[in-house]
């Protein structure tokens, strides 16, 4: 009975659950808790490189969404609407990390600051581990403007389509497109000595 | 005329199979004269691969217990904390304000709970002082009650009804196993014993 009951939830759209939450079923907003929050997680994580960060991000994006609950209306996809509040919101909090830096920074010596370290300098060993290779994407993906790290996340880690891509961030599919083939040819300048062990 | 800049622009489109039939014969013509291009094109094409199969990062186990608290917390928010700044109002703070608020309430209500039982009982002790009968209920006590005599003549048989039921009640209330007590008692000892 139980079995069959969730078996028939995962086949609820997002956009009934929300529709469902609104007439004050919180069942259903603890389902779109259960189906977004680690997606959202995901798409935090990569652009802030901060996993309590983001964890802190997506519990907010969550009280917004129940707080706002009403605001929702089904001319959107709930999946946008709820990426387009998580990415502001982590682009807040990039904006609030940047300022705490600026302020430390003033404080601190030349050899403290290992972030600003030139990608020159920076080169890989021959055969790193899929851990390190993984620190090492993310500290780059970490180097992008914040506009070229959030589109190359929701198209090559989250996987979304160009479209959906441009309404969360609200640009014409053009610039998106645009966006993603320039930040994806940063990276991979930045990346050479990693994905050529891949072709080897 | 195209330089590798321009082919360039078209290389996601290439890696992802949406260009154009036209535009890719074009791109396949300059891809096989120009190996620093097809490089870049190759290297794409594997950053995509492993930009999908980065792995998947899980919230915490308490995830949704810590969304539930901070939910709550907003509700009453207004009510509990309107005196709370905003920047003490991170998620993580809220939850710990809170674990911290309602320690403090409990140790509170147990000291309350002590006091009250003493309270209670000085407050029936001073009460009991204006009645001559205060020896009986308190035969320790160092204060010494004011005896006021009442001619019985001239007291209203209504007045002794009213008397007789306030000493019962004074009687009652003055026992150290009195229902205040043991109210209080009861509830110190349940909040002792409670986990949050």
């Amino acid at each position: 009975m139980e079995d069959s009951e969730k078996k028939s939830e995962a086949h609820v759209s997002d956009e009934d659950l929300i529709e469902r939450f609104q007439q004050g079923d919180t069942n259903a907003y603890e389902l779109i808790v259960k189906r977004y929050k680690d997606q959202l997680l995901n798409f935090v994580f990569r652009f802030l490189a901060n996993e309590e960060e983001a964890e802190d991000v997506v519990q907010e994006t969550f009280l917004r969404v129940y707080r706002n609950r009403f605001a929702y209306t089904r001319v959107a996809k709930f999946s946008t609407w709820i990426y387009t509040i998580a990415g502001n919101l982590a682009r807040t909090e990039l904006r609030r990390r940047k300022r705490r830096r600026l302020f430390s920074l003033s404080n601190m010596g030349v050899e403290d600051r290992d972030y600003e370290i030139s990608d020159e300098v920076f080169n890989p060993e021959a055969h790193v581990d899929s851990a390190l290779q993984e620190e090492i994407i993310q500290r780059e993906i970490s180097k992008l403007s914040p506009k070229f790290r959030e589109v190359i996340i929701l198209r090559d880690v989250q996987e979304l389509s160009y479209e959906e891509i441009s309404k969360i961030i609200r640009v014409p599919i053009g610039t998106v497109k645009s966006r993603v083939n320039r930040a994806r040819l940063r990276l991979q300048n930045r990346l050479k000595s990693l994905l050529e062990q891949r072709k080897k | 005329m195209n330089t590798c800049e321009s082919f360039a622009e078209s290389f996601s489109d290439y890696v992802e199979n949406t260009v154009h039939p036209e535009q890719r014969q074009m791109l396949d013509a300059h891809l096989s004269r120009c190996p620093s291009c097809q490089d870049t094109v190759t290297r794409l094409s594997h950053l995509r691969t492993h930009l999908r199969t980065l792995p998947a990062v899980k919230t915490s186990p308490d995830f949704e217990t810590m969304l539930r608290t901070r939910i709550m917390l907003e509700r009453r928010k207004s009510h509990v904390l309107p005196f709370v700044p905003r920047v003490a109002r991170g998620p993580r703070v809220a939850v710990y304000a809170l674990a911290g608020l309602m320690t403090v309430l409990a140790m509170g209500v147990l000291v309350s709970g002590r006091n009250r039982s003493n309270t209670i009982t000085r407050q029936m002790q001073n009460e009991a002082l204006n009645i001559s009968s205060v020896d009986q209920y308190f035969p320790s006590s160092p204060i010494q009650p004011t005896k006021i005599s009442y001619p019985l003549d001239k007291v209203s048989p209504g007045y002794l009804h009213k008397h007789k039921q306030r000493n019962a009640a004074h009687e009652r209330a003055a026992r150290p196993d009195s229902l205040a007590e043991k109210s209080t008692h009861h509830l110190g000892q349940q909040l002792k014993t409670s986990s949050f």
